[in-house]
């Protein structure tokens, strides 16, 4: 049967179709739908995790136990996962494990648009790149298979445009089981990595990366399309959709399993053309190999490694034009930045911050959005936990120098992925700092995602919850609260004392998300304009349901929750309910 | 036309219209109707209210899965500032069909923001095929201005050889059941709509 699929959604049927049975990860942008998607198959184990790192250890270990198994993760998430695969190149595995990796080149909602091809080579492991959904879900089956007949992880990377895009596959409803079976047997000399192991394992990697070669050189999705003999065109993943869209008559090295690379099928097609045109996105990561085999290559001097390519890009570089695209160029008209929620309980906190005059060091999630104007109150913003390190480095830095208050920022899910070590660090090399968690109750910026935090899972069973105080005080922290951020001079109290204080602290916003509470709406509010003296107090707020027309503020009573933070702050008293007249 | 050649479909807003939807749906029906589609949306940080923007390409054979500069043959907007972003990939004689809504993001402490007039005359000014779609219009015949997603599918499935049952039967599958009655008729009403338009495309 033929349906539509997004990439995402490939990979977890992919992944139903050829018998994966244990599958984890931890939620983010563009590679969240896959573990979504894999959870509505009933009998494949699926769960989120604390952390990448987490996943990918639990999916080694259901492989080692013999499941088929897959994880998967943004680009970003693969770092920190990154320590666990470069080890498990060395033991293998036992059942196939696959690793995939969802990367955001032109960051639409990503701190940074890193190369994940890169792991591959590092770790020196198989890469396979889909180009379409399809693909992405032969790509699951191929890269089990490729687990268990060379003893190794298998990595896909796809990426924004292959994950979120939808095309036609070929779905069935049979199922590959796992054969031989692959029982549980302890090896020691294969999964125990002490050094006198490891330097056996080191030579095995060798050994394989030499059989993977071969097997590059034959498998059917690295191909030639021949076309017209003036141009040759080697490309991978979504490029090759934009080089084909660009330029249908040429011919075509087309790679679908990226590393290693097939050096004969290269110098084979390589041989009808003066030199090789490389498009592909982000990194050089194609051309810089093709070019160390001594053949002539055309790359990234004519195909931006900035941002997305597209087929105009593509088009551009093989006519040696500039490779200026007036789409992406398109500045005369605004931007429209993302904004926190109308009513969201955090703007009740940054107005806080932004009153008291503290540095706030961010972290990955919504409330990053406090950096943009008008709230400005976030300092930086990096990586998954990286807020509370960045705060105590900081603020033994600034000791005396600076008479600002720093306080860490972080989100429920993003404390339980990365923030309990350093709250350890917190306490254990006696810093003074104040770290607000900001318990929404959800993986809130990914589409509402539960956590350890929720007390439910990614099958929607009910588990145990984290108690962020007793796991605070379990660490050390003596000062633990907690402050509803619509409630602004509790908070602006609890916050100034804690500041005030010598010791660590730890602040819990116990508010949720309201995209999550589904909490009924309460009665809007409005500005009387005979009483709004226009002193514009209101919109230093940040809250999106209050706009300005002719200068004056209004409030847009469709978007307005009824959270009362705007009325509070009015000097004037001018923000009233809005009474709905009966009809 | 559509045996011989692509259709291009650009769909444009703000997150939250219900774009991602309406490319599905959209999708689905072509898929359905025996016809190669990829369809791409970019919508990373859309939840909150950032801007989204869907393509569609429909043929016997499709590659890329985003519509080249100037090669869309129509451009849904749901929103006059994304609209105006989107003027590039337009065809020179494509159409527009031009929801008059502006949705204001800028949290303007300076007061100068809401330019609505100045963008919908900057679009007609720049391109000659638009069919506009009045807040009032649509508020008259629904009483719901969250279904002008499928008012705009029914203003759009006119424009195709694809019968209209095969398109209510996917509505219908793919809107959550509450909400089944009111996008059917939304749906019913842009095909109305779209009837007596001079703008007509026959594709």
């Amino acid at each position: 049967m033929e349906v539509a699929l997004s990439g995402n959604e490939a990979i977890a049927r992919g992944a139903f179709e050829s018998g994966v049975l244990f599958a984890a990860g931890y939620p983010g942008t563009p590679g969240t739908e896959i573990l979504e998607e894999i959870a509505k198959f009933a009998d494949i184990h699926a769960q989120w995790s604390p952390n990448e790192k987490v996943a990918i250890d639990t999916a080694l270990g259901a492989s080692l136990g013999g499941m088929r198994s897959l994880v998967a993760m943004k680009h970003v998430g693969l770092n920190v996962a990154s320590d666990t695969l470069m080890t498990v190149s060395y033991t293998g595995v036992n059942a196939g494990l696959v690793v995939v990796t969802a990367d955001d080149p032109g960051m639409h909602s990503s701190q940074n648009e890193q190369d994940n091809r890169n792991y591959a080579k590092f770790a020196k492991i198989p890469l396979l790149e889909p180009s379409d959904s399809q693909e992405a879900k032969d790509s699951v089956r191929l890269a089990l298979r490729i687990s268990e007949m060379f003893d190794t992880p298998v990595l896909i990377k796809v990426t924004a445009r292959i994950a979120h895009s939808r095309s036609v596959v070929e779905i069935s409803r049979k199922r590959n089981a796992l054969s031989p079976k692959r029982s549980y047997t302890r090896n020691a000399a294969k999964y125990v990595m002490i050094p006198a192991n490891a330097k056996k394992r080191r030579l095995f990697v060798e050994k394989r990366l030499a059989r993977l070669k071969n097997f590059t050189e034959n498998v059917p999705c690295n191909k030639i399309e021949w076309g017209k003999k003036n141009i040759g065109i080697v490309t991978s993943g979504i490029s090759y959709q934009y080089a084909k869209e660009a330029c249908p008559d040429a011919s075509f090295l087309k790679l679908g399993m990226t590393y290693p690379l097939p050096e004969y099928l290269i110098r084979r097609f390589a041989g009808n053309f003066p030199f090789l045109y490389i498009v592909e996105e982000s990194d050089p990561f194609l051309e810089e190999q093709i070019r160390a085999m001594g053949i002539r290559v055309k790359g990234k001097e004519l195909f931006p490694s900035v941002g997305e390519l597209n087929p105009d890009l593509v088009k551009n570089g093989l006519l040696n034009k500039n490779s200026k695209s007036a789409i992406s160029d398109y500045k005369r008209v605004p931007a429209r930045l993302p904004l926190l929620c109308a009513g969201c309980s955090y703007l009740g906190l940054f107005y806080v911050l932004k009153k008291l005059n503290v540095t706030a060091i961010g972290d990955i999630g919504c409330y990053a959005l406090g950096a943009l104007h008008p709230i400005s109150s976030i300092d930086t913003c990096i990586s998954m936990g990286s807020s509370i390190g960045i705060a105590s480095g900081l603020k033994k830095a600034l000791k005396g120098a600076s008479k600002k208050k720093i306080v860490a920022v972080i989100g429920d899910s993003t404390f339980i992925h990365s923030g309990i070590t350093p709250l350890i660090d917190v306490v254990y090399n006696k810093c003074s700092g104040t770290i607000i968690i900001l318990d929404n109750k959800t993986t809130a910026m990914t589409g509402g995602q539960n956590h350890p935090g929720t007390g439910v899972t990614l099958k929607e069973e009910k588990t145990a919850k984290i108690d962020y105080t007793r796991l605070a005080k379990g660490l050390g922290i003596k000062r633990v609260r907690t402050i509803d951020c619509y409630n602004l001079s509790e908070t602006e109290k609890i916050l100034k004392e804690a500041i005030a204080d010598s010791r660590p602290s730890v602040i819990i916003a116990k508010n949720p998300c309201l995209l999550i509470s589904k909490r009924k709406r309460t009665v809007p509010l409005h500005i009387l304009p005979a009483l709004c003296v226009s002193c514009r107090a209101c919109l230093k707020l940040g809250c999106s349901a209050i706009l300005t027309k002719g200068g004056r503020p209004y409030i847009d009573t469709v978007l307005c929750t009824g959270c009362f933070l705007c009325r509070r702050i009015c000097p004037a008293g001018a923000i009233k309910v809005k009474r709905v007249e009966k009809q | 036309m559509l045996k011989n050649s692509n259709i291009n479909i650009l769909i444009c807003g703000v997150g939250g219209q219900g774009i991602l939807l309406a490319s599905e749906i959209i999708t689905a029906v072509f898929v359905t109707s025996g016809y190669d589609v990829k369809s791409s949306c970019a919508h990373g940080m859309a939840q909150r209210g950032g801007p989204v923007i869907s393509h569609i390409r429909i043929g016997k054979k499709i590659y890329s899965p985003v519509i080249s500069e100037k090669q869309a043959d129509i451009l849904i907007g749901m929103e006059l500032l994304e609209t105006s972003r989107a003027l590039n990939y337009i065809k020179k004689n494509g159409l527009i069909i031009l929801f008059d809504r502006r949705i204001l993001s800028e949290i303007d402490t300076t007061g100068k923001n809401g330019f609505a007039g100045d963008l919908k005359n900057r679009i007609k000014k720049k391109h000659k095929r638009v069919l506009e779609i009045s807040r009032n219009e649509m508020a008259n015949g629904l009483k719901n201005i969250k279904a002008v997603n499928m008012f705009m599918l029914g203003v759009l499935s006119d424009h195709f050889p694809v019968k209209k049952e095969c398109w209510s039967r996917i509505i219908a599958k793919e809107v959550p059941p509450k909400t089944r009655d009111l996008n059917l008729t939304a749906f019913e009403l842009g095909r109305a709509r779209s009837r007596d338009n001079k703008n007509r495309l026959y594709l």
